[in-house]
């Protein structure tokens, strides 16, 4: 089963509409309990600022046992725009640690006009199953100023640049990020977060 | 490569009906919101902003039940603007699925929520929005009825901005729902001072005119109102969006996929 954490910020609501369109059942996860075993992926929304999105979590008591969840290789997670910044060590945008379920850190971008908002194209470095029928070159939906600069070229699903490149999905395992918004990304989105439930 | 973005903007009452003024007054009925934002929803609309044009009213409150059944029905990024006045409440409406939070401090006391609400919700969640007014050759900033309030345009924007804001909407008085072309020189002249993402609304009556826009800088986006409401002459009411092919020829850098 797959399942959305609800922690009062991110889109839950458009995500459950998504995959109900597709008959797919999603499960909002609330609280730590609803967190069971039948859940075998997970998804990790998010808006907002790192330490806010981390403390919320914190307070839910979901932060541990969502990394916990991760740990198990049979499960999948997928972290999207702070949901991704979650996974990784830190964001220099705060002061909290995240799950370190991935090496790196969120730096500010560098460009002379911040935030990064609107749509850019995204350029693969590994193409994976979550972007089955997705094209080189697709557009999606930016709303962030911190990005995820180095990573390991192995862990790169692909790029988009905004006055430099940086990482706008990765793969480890059984971990992913997507910096942009699928929920918000038409007809491409929709397929991002269908391939991650029947392809990932 | 970023795409410069195209984006209605709908007005609605309290009763959640759309509306749309003319120089922030006068009042046309252009149907129900929610089916008009699945309309958009149908024609891949880069971003929507919504505007609750009573909310800021005493008497008023903000919506929520109706931002809610927005939020869960949109399929592209939304904008709310409309009775902000703490970042509580900004907080509570991102948390019902809408990414960005307009302000207009302008009327308000306590400026120092643009900073509030950046730390809080992430600087790209926080909108302000100028209206400017042209009297002979000055701008004005005003106020939602179209009073001057006392404040210099550049030192507005290098306040907001030192504060943290992470889009600006500039609103024209003078150009709303007239449908005669935007102020390009007036945007031409700001966009120096502007180092976020900013949108431009009033006055768009073609395409010719967002691809005009466009060339000032890729960071730019082309707030419509009327032309993606009316259609014809007799301004038929008529939900419309360029389409993706229309789109690409409006682009300066024709770089783009």
């Amino acid at each position: 089963m797959i399942g959305i954490i609800d922690y009062g910020i991110g889109n839950v609501r458009a995500f459950y509409n998504i995959y109900k369109e597709k008959n797919i059942d999603l499960k909002i996860i609330s609280n730590n309990e609803d967190l069971n075993q039948n859940i075998k992926k997970l998804i990790l929304p998010g808006v907002g600022s790192f330490d806010n999105a981390i403390t919320l979590l914190q307070e839910k008591k979901l932060f541990k046992k969502i990394v916990n969840f991760a740990k198990n290789p049979e499960n999948k997670i997928l972290g999207i725009c702070v949901g991704m910044q979650i996974l990784a060590l830190q964001s220099l945008e705060g002061n909290l640690n995240g799950m370190a379920l991935i090496d790196g850190k969120f730096e500010k971008l560098n460009n002379k006009i911040l935030p990064h908002i609107g749509w850019n194209n995204i350029n693969f470095k590994n193409k994976i199953n979550l972007f089955n029928g997705i094209d080189q070159n697709s557009y999606f939906y930016f709303l962030h100023s911190y990005a995820l600069l180095n990573l390991n070229e192995k862990y790169k699903v692909c790029e988009t640049f905004y006055g430099e490149n940086f990482v706008s999905a990765f793969k480890k395992d059984n971990i992913y990020g997507i910096q942009f918004h699928p929920e918000k990304s038409h007809l491409l989105g929709g397929k991002v977060l269908l391939n991650f439930y029947e392809n990932a | 490569m970023l795409k410069n973005r195209i984006i209605p903007f709908l007005l609605f009452d309290k009763h959640g009906d759309c509306v749309k003024t003319i120089q922030f007054q006068e009042r046309n009925y252009i149907g129900d919101i929610l089916n008009n934002i699945r309309i958009f929803n149908e024609k891949n609309v880069d971003e929507l902003a919504i505007f609750d044009l009573d909310a800021t009213n005493i008497h008023s409150r903000i919506n929520y039940d109706l931002l809610e059944k927005i939020a869960s029905i949109s399929r592209m990024p939304l904008t709310y603007g409309g009775g902000i006045k703490d970042v509580d409440t900004m907080n509570k409406i991102i948390n019902l699925g809408i990414e960005k939070i307009c302000i207009n401090t302008s009327s308000l006391v306590d400026k120092d929520i643009i900073s509030k609400a950046a730390q809080k919700l992430g600087s790209q969640s926080v909108s302000v929005c100028i209206n400017y007014k042209k009297i002979g050759d000055e701008y004005f900033i005003v106020d939602n009825n179209g009073i001057i309030v006392d404040q210099k345009i550049e030192d507005y924007l290098y306040q907001i901005q030192k504060k943290g804001v992470g889009e600006i909407i500039l609103n024209s008085f003078n150009d709303d729902g007239k449908m005669k072309g935007y102020d390009f020189n007036f945007v031409k002249n700001i966009s120096k001072l502007i180092s976020t993402p900013f949108i431009n609304i009033g006055g768009c009556s073609n395409l010719d005119d967002i691809k005009e826009l466009f060339k000032i800088t890729p960071y730019i986006a082309a707030g419509c109102s009327s032309l993606f409401i009316y259609k014809g002459v007799y301004k038929a009411v008529l939900i419309n969006y360029p389409s993706e092919e229309q789109k690409k020829k409006l682009y300066y850098n024709q770089n783009y996929i």
